[in-house]
């Protein structure tokens, strides 16, 4: 390759130039510290003063610092706060608001309820981008709570999945990635900008402890061990455990999403097309792997 | 002599293209990583440029419609669904359709979602509060004379302070009365 021109050089010098990452940064350049003084430049005082106990001959005091708060003066910290813009986040859905928006019409028991069903109402949101990783169902209105649903939440507690159980309902854990909540939150804003529906990703190390675990009937747990918890649960509260299998809605009350899945009945790589009201399914192989896995 | 190259400018800090700036001769954002050369860094250029590629470049995908109607679940009400219309409907969550009474001089309307227009409007950190029962039609002072009385009877060694908002259409009680005041609302079937 000829180098004819200054850009020609600067591209090629570009071609060799390592990809930005943690380890080439460099540190910011910012100003040394000014380090105390030792010998005659400076270090017989130690930036304390010059009468005082150094006129005494006594010598300062034990855990003095100079410049500095001692470290026994000190407030202590306690980081209960640290990392909290990092936590995962997951606004409360009362009972009690769940089956006030099923008595006005607002959602429909007819269908599986998930996190775009939520939030489909418009009454109640999740804002990805303060982290929301979806809804958190709560106890408030436990008393009042008859409907039958099969729910799906992000976070629960042991007592709202006995009340879900108690009226004959199914209720699952399951996690959606920030990417996936985006798409989630409002899928048709998703499908009009034209982008594959997105996978659903694994939970995170810590998160998929709670998403595996059949008490708190996790998406990943074993159906069987589910299904046994139910019934634990039930001996628990004391209430008799209505049989889905005899149900006759026992189709919609088994309806479970795919682990990848964000739509029900539509899988991840697919694109929607809003005008033509059809679906365009990807036919190479390396996507079809991709989105399959 | 590149690698040398490369070496010392990585000495200080990477180096950081911006769209504006005259030394780029990269197209940023987009996934466009094509060199583009120094006439196509104008923004007019760039807008006009095609947005779709010749066809060979992209993947083969199929069309199906037998999928739309799942699409159509996910599409949220253009309006407020209606509610029930049988007022004497009991609904395990407490809502009723209103069914105000005839020969009442006021009558409060619901919101537009169907709600009890009761709120607390709270200031000063909490330390001041306010119940506020909007959307009143009719006689506002025979309501805010039975609404005062009625917290009084309940409260008799607090002092109910109330007044009214008429050209807002609201009756305003001093203190945080929404459930009291809810009580009450439902109670006359509002």
């Amino acid at each position: 390759m000829s180098m004819k021109s200054g850009s020609d050089w600067a591209l090629a010098l570009l071609r060799t130039l390592p990809r930005v990452g943690l380890m080439n940064l460099p540190r910011e350049p910012f100003r040394k510290h000014p380090r105390t003084g030792r010998g005659q430049h400076g270090g017989k005082l130690h930036g304390g003063p010059q009468k005082g106990s150094y006129q005494r001959m006594s010598y300062p005091r034990l855990g003095w610092e100079p410049r500095k708060v001692p470290w026994y003066v000190r407030v202590p910290m306690e980081n209960y706060y640290k990392d909290h813009h990092l936590k995962r986040q997951y606004p409360p859905l009362s009972l009690g608001t769940l089956q006030l928006l099923i008595d006005t019409n607002r959602i429909s028991t007819d269908e599986p309820i998930d996190l775009t069903a939520i939030c489909n109402t418009k009454l109640h949101e999740v804002r990805p981008q303060e982290r929301h990783y979806g809804f958190h169902l709560t106890v408030d209105g436990i008393d009042t709570f008859k409907a039958k649903v099969n729910i799906e939440v992000q976070w629960t507690s042991e007592a709202v999945i006995a009340a879900v159980e108690k009226n004959g309902g199914t209720i699952t854990t399951s996690y959606y990635d920030l990417h996936s909540i985006y798409a989630a939150k409002d899928p048709i804003a998703w499908f009009r900008t034209g982008k594959p529906i997105p996978k659903r990703m694994i939970p995170p190390e810590d998160a998929i402890e709670f998403y595996t675990n059949p008490k708190m009937r996790g998406y990943l747990a074993d159906p069987e061990k589910v299904a046994e918890e139910r019934l634990v649960l039930a001996q628990k509260y004391g209430y008799e455990l209505p049989k889905i299998e005899e149900d006759p809605q026992r189709d919609l009350l088994l309806k479970r999403k795919d682990p990848r899945q964000i739509f029900y009945g539509l899988e991840p790589g697919w694109v929607v097309n809003l005008r033509d009201k059809c679906i365009l399914k990807p036919k190479d192989e390396a996507l079809l792997q991709y989105y399959s896995n | 002599m590149l690698q040398n190259i490369a070496r010392k400018s990585f000495k200080f800090r990477p180096v950081v293209c911006f769209k504006n700036s005259p030394q780029c001769s990269i197209l940023p954002g987009c996934g466009n990583t094509e060199v583009c050369p120094p006439h196509a860094r104008n923004y007019s250029a760039y807008f006009k440029s095609r947005v779709e590629e010749s066809p060979d470049k992209y993947t083969e995908y199929e069309k199906s419609f037998e999928e739309w109607k799942f699409v159509e679940k996910l599409i949220p009400p253009t309006h407020v669904p209606e509610p029930p219309r049988d007022p004497t409907l009991k609904l395990p969550s407490g809502w009723y359709k209103a069914n105000p009474p005839k020969d009442c001089s006021y009558n409060i309307r619901r919101t537009k979602n169907h709600m009890i227009p009761v709120y607390c409007q709270i200031m000063a950190r909490g330390d001041v509060r306010f119940t506020h029962i909007r959307r009143v039609e009719g006689n506002i002072w025979q309501l805010e004379k039975d609404i005062g009385q009625w917290l009084q009877d309940r409260y008799p060694l607090k002092t109910m302070n109330t007044r009214t908002h008429e050209i807002c259409r609201q009756v305003i009680i001093k203190g945080d009365l929404v459930d009291d005041v809810k009580e009450w609302v439902t109670a006359q079937g509002f």
